[in-house]
């Protein structure tokens, strides 16, 4: 089990050194970029403006200088000034990352309580008029862009009734009842596409190891059906589950940012979208890192949690 | 009598319409006792094998008609609960692939001691020394480390003696061994086969021994029941069976085996033809279309199994007056 995650461990590392390198070039991808997205806050700058901003910056060295102070400062804990904002980044980080870390746990919250149940329930009545319904609930689920049911929602459950606010975000600490209910619907809308997969998977894998030898095996030792489902079907049918519940994670990263857009949530992803539209490369940058740090994070607790699941894993 | 089925019939319901999986099959077997079903693959010798334990999923599978007794008790009657108390703990099964007959996700320990924490009550701690113990008797090496270990650190062979252990772990009455040796090299095919004739006479446990190989039965079994497209088509003592086979189908068998006394330059004679489609049997005699002696009576009726001398049934024309 130890060279097993002592692998995975130094893979993560060097994926993460390997994105960092892409995601600098992104940031200083040629020169027109930087000027168009310095001069359009300085109206018509002119070059020598532009020049001292560049040493201001450090966009005058070579590339692999400036690869290596960008890095060696992140590291450090040195994020860089907003050019927009001209606040430390990661003093912004710091401010807004809660507000994102509870739309996440209410996106988690969401489809483990829908897509689980759903999943099992559909599994064990397959091919009944439940089992349809589900499944095709799972499909609607699947397939609805998160904008449009954002749009919908809005319009149902704040426009037509009262019941959520339209947008916005209040504070835990200035009142938890409408903070709640300022996060439910967007963690649901995110939870949404996630809760179809993962009763998707669940049923189909479910149904999987239902019809396996060693399930008819546990039957003939005489345990009683829910035994069987609980202590032998169960385990074996998170495998897969597993690898899209990691999936999701990516995509829930991604629809955060269209989310927290929509609903006015001040998080990370809004602060994201306002930077990519202002060129505000240190918070791209910062951001993108974190991504990816989060989504190679994931794959790396996917991959031990396969170990876990599976002693065929652990031996190689 | 231990066990006793009569009339049993076992339908799936199918694409293609109701495939008649086992017709009209009957058959005792006492204590200590071994019996021997054989037949081509699809015979629905599995299958009579697992409606014993009443393991047929419903749907597709429905035991259609007939009795079970097993220590007196018509199981087809019994509860699904009393079945669970039954399974496992009087009645057990060894399947044919430990490959995957096995949970590749628990270790062999806790497979090997469910049965007892589930019938027997038993606690953990006493349930892992049984454990231990089962896991000797079936001489798996340094038992006491090896229940930690997961079913595919195991061979082949000893992942069917773990098989082995946890049908034996409550000492059942009944021990249905579903083909128990595919798939093993003969040394451990004997090993094994050896093992469960020790039971039969030490314990006094009864044996359904489903192979389609004949030399293992001659060797080990006591009766045998020769099946094809579902139905019994002779059933004798071993060495009556051997001795004077009656069914041509039982004959063919026998001609297809080479033989230690046989002449080298003798060739073996295969039976003619293909096993049929369950789901479009052949009319009258299932066998006729590959029967060397058939009649045009064998198209058009069904032979019913008649006993032609003590313990001796077959189900043929040219055997009935």
């Amino acid at each position: 089990m130890k060279p097993f995650i002592l692998k995975r461990i130094l893979y993560a590392f060097l994926i993460l050194f390997l994105v960092s390198i892409l995601i600098f070039l992104l940031g200083r991808a040629g020169d027109p970029l930087e000027k168009a997205a310095l001069s359009t806050r300085m109206g018509m700058a002119d070059s020598e403006v532009v020049d001292a901003l560049k040493v201001q910056f450090g966009l005058d060295r070579p590339l692999h200088v400036q690869y290596y102070l960008w890095i060696s400062n992140f590291i450090r804990g040195d994020w860089g000034k907003s050019l927009f904002y001209r606040e430390d980044v990661r003093e912004m980080f710091i401010n807004r990352l809660p507000i994102t870390l509870e739309l996440f746990a209410g996106f988690v919250f969401w489809s483990a309580i829908i897509g689980f149940p759903f999943g099992f329930i559909a599994a064990l009545k397959r091919n009944s008029w439940i089992d349809a319904s589900l499944t095709t609930g799972a499909v609607i689920g699947i397939s609805i862009p998160v904008f449009w049911q954002a749009i919908v929602m809005i319009y149902l459950f704040a426009v037509a009734v009262h019941i959520f606010p339209p947008s916005g975000y209040v504070p835990f600490s200035e009142d938890p009842w409408k903070n709640l209910l300022s996060i439910a619907m967007p963690s649901f809308i995110l939870g949404t596409h996630s809760a179809g997969i993962i009763s998707r998977y669940v049923r189909s894998s479910l149904l999987e190891v239902l019809g396996q030898d060693y399930i008819r095996t546990a039957f003939a030792k005489g345990l009683r059906a829910k035994a069987v489902l609980l202590r032998h079907a169960f385990k074996p049918s998170l495998i897969p589950v597993v690898t899209v519940i990691g999936l999701e994670w990516g995509y829930m990263l991604a629809g955060a940012f269209i989310v927290e857009y929509m609903f006015a949530i001040p998080g990370l992803g809004r602060m994201c979208m306002n930077a990519i539209f202002a060129g505000d490369f240190p918070i791209i940058q910062a951001t993108l890192i974190l991504v990816a740090g989060n989504i190679i994070l994931v794959n790396f607790v996917v991959d031990l949690l396969y170990g876990f699941l599976d002693p065929r894993v652990r031996v190689q | 009598m231990l066990l006793h089925v009569n009339q049993l019939s076992i339908h799936f319901h199918a694409r293609q319409g109701i495939v008649k999986a086992v017709e009209d099959v009957s058959f005792d077997l006492a204590e200590g006792e071994t019996l021997g079903i054989v037949g081509e693959s699809g015979c629905g010798k599995t299958v009579t094998a697992l409606s014993l334990l009443r393991l047929i999923s419903n749907p597709p599978g429905i035991i259609a008609g007939g009795e079970i007794f097993f220590q007196g008790r018509n199981l087809l009657k019994l509860s699904e609960k009393e079945m669970c108390d039954i399974r496992g703990n009087h009645m057990a099964m060894i399947f044919q692939e430990p490959m995957t007959a096995l949970h590749p996700v628990l270790t062999v320990g806790r497979q090997v001691r469910e049965p007892l924490i589930v019938h027997k009550k038993a606690v953990r701690k006493t349930a892992v020394q049984d454990c231990i113990r089962l896991l000797k008797r079936v001489r798996i090496p340094d038992a006491d480390t090896r229940l930690h270990d997961y079913p595919h650190q195991f061979s082949g062979g000893m992942r069917q003696r773990v098989m082995v252990a946890m049908g034996l772990a409550c000492n059942p009455k009944l021990i249905i061994a579903d083909e128990p040796t595919t798939g093993l090299d003969v040394t451990l095919q004997a090993e094994l086969l050896e093992f469960m004739k020790g039971l039969t006479q030490t314990e006094k446990t009864a044996l359904v021994l489903i192979t389609h190989d004949l030399g293992i039965v001659a060797c080990y079994a006591d009766q045998v029941m020769i099946m094809y497209a579902g139905r019994i088509v002779e059933k004798a003592p071993t060495l009556e069976l051997y001795r004077a086979p009656q069914h041509p189908y039982t004959q063919g068998l026998l001609a297809s085996i080479p033989r230690l006394d046989q002449d080298i330059q003798q060739k073996l004679r295969p039976i003619e033809g293909q096993p049929p489609d369950m789901a479009n049997l052949p009319s009258g005699c299932a066998f006729h279309p590959r029967c060397p002696h058939a009649k045009p009576r064998c198209m058009r009726e069904l032979p019913k199994l008649m006993q032609i001398s003590t313990g001796h049934d077959v189900a043929c024309w040219m055997h009935s007056r």
